[in-house]
């Protein structure tokens, strides 16, 4: 996979993730950061590339459910996977976003197995 | 609210146990919650809101809060931590506690939002009732997890910590 953006409004998550995403053995070329979905939307307009997205939920400026709503203007479901990274499994606000058309979700705290798990259908 | 309050304290000390059996496996349970209050403490918390609402709050010395920090990014005892990723960190340590919390205590009783991590250099004020508090003893330090409600109900058990 060649890029792939994070979306998170804790640096020290983003930061875990990429460390997970290293255990799980996902080969990834290149992280993207972005603190919220306004700086995801913009990083996606900038790096038309980015093959995969991992998004927080709960973030200040614009929500992971309004930042997948606001993609999925442009780009399918088929055409870029999201994936909700989020402490609140199977709550509302992630069934939301799944309904919006993020393609799956991993809860927090999370394992390289189960990280592996929630990316496996989408990376090669 | 039909179900007694002290499953709210119970699950505070699960949700505190299932991330730090993952994320600080080095921390040690304090054995009474021990207050850290003085004029170096970090706070950090996320309020929630719901069919109840009220916050969940971590207060930690500089030892705790250097220790959960630095085991959260992976870092050794000698790296550089910047004060920014100090309370990042900790309020990532917030938010991961209060979503193991709101699972397990929360969802069951409704429909719940969670804010952003806050920090306050000071003491929030007492503003509800104190419904259950957790210690951690990361590297020697000490750390202090509590659940508060904003308003109690008719049937308030007394403060668990």
């Amino acid at each position: 996979m060649n890029k792939v953006l994070i979306v998170d409004d804790s640096s020290t998550m983003r930061k875990i993730i990429q460390r997970v995403l290293r255990q799980a053995d996902i080969a990834v070329d290149n992280v993207i950061e972005a603190a919220n979905g306004v700086e995801g939307l913009a990083a996606l307009e900038s790096n038309p590339d980015i093959g995969l997205v991992l998004s927080d939920v709960n973030m200040p400026e614009m929500n992971g459910i309004d930042f997948v709503r606001n993609l999925r203007t442009t780009r399918t479901k088929e055409a870029l996977p999201v994936i909700m990274v989020t402490t609140e499994g199977g709550g509302e606000m992630v069934n939301t976003a799944m309904e919006l058309g993020a393609n799956g979700y991993v809860c927090k705290p999370f394992t390289p197995e189960s990280i592996r798990s929630a990316l496996e259908p989408f990376v090669s | 609210m039909e179900d007694s309050l002290e499953d709210l304290s119970m699950q505070l000390s699960a949700a505190v146990d299932e991330i730090t059996a993952s994320m600080l496996p080095d921390a040690q349970f304090g054995g009474a919650a021990a207050a850290v209050d003085n004029p170096d403490t970090h706070r950090a918390r996320i309020r929630f809101r719901g069919p109840l609402a009220g916050e969940v709050r971590l207060r930690c010395d500089p030892l705790a809060a250097d220790s959960i920090a630095r085991s959260l990014l992976m870092m050794g005892p000698s790296d550089p931590m910047s004060a920014e990723e100090l309370r990042d960190a900790l309020g990532e340590f917030t938010n991961l506690v209060s979503g193991a919390f709101k699972t397990r205590a929360l969802d069951p009783r409704g429909t719940y939002t969670l804010s952003v991590p806050e920090w306050s250099p000071a003491e929030q004020p007492a503003s509800g009732a104190l419904q259950g508090a957790v210690g951690l003893a990361p590297a020697g330090g000490l750390a202090r997890i509590e659940v508060w409600l904003d308003s109690a109900p008719a049937r308030q058990e007394s403060p668990g910590a």
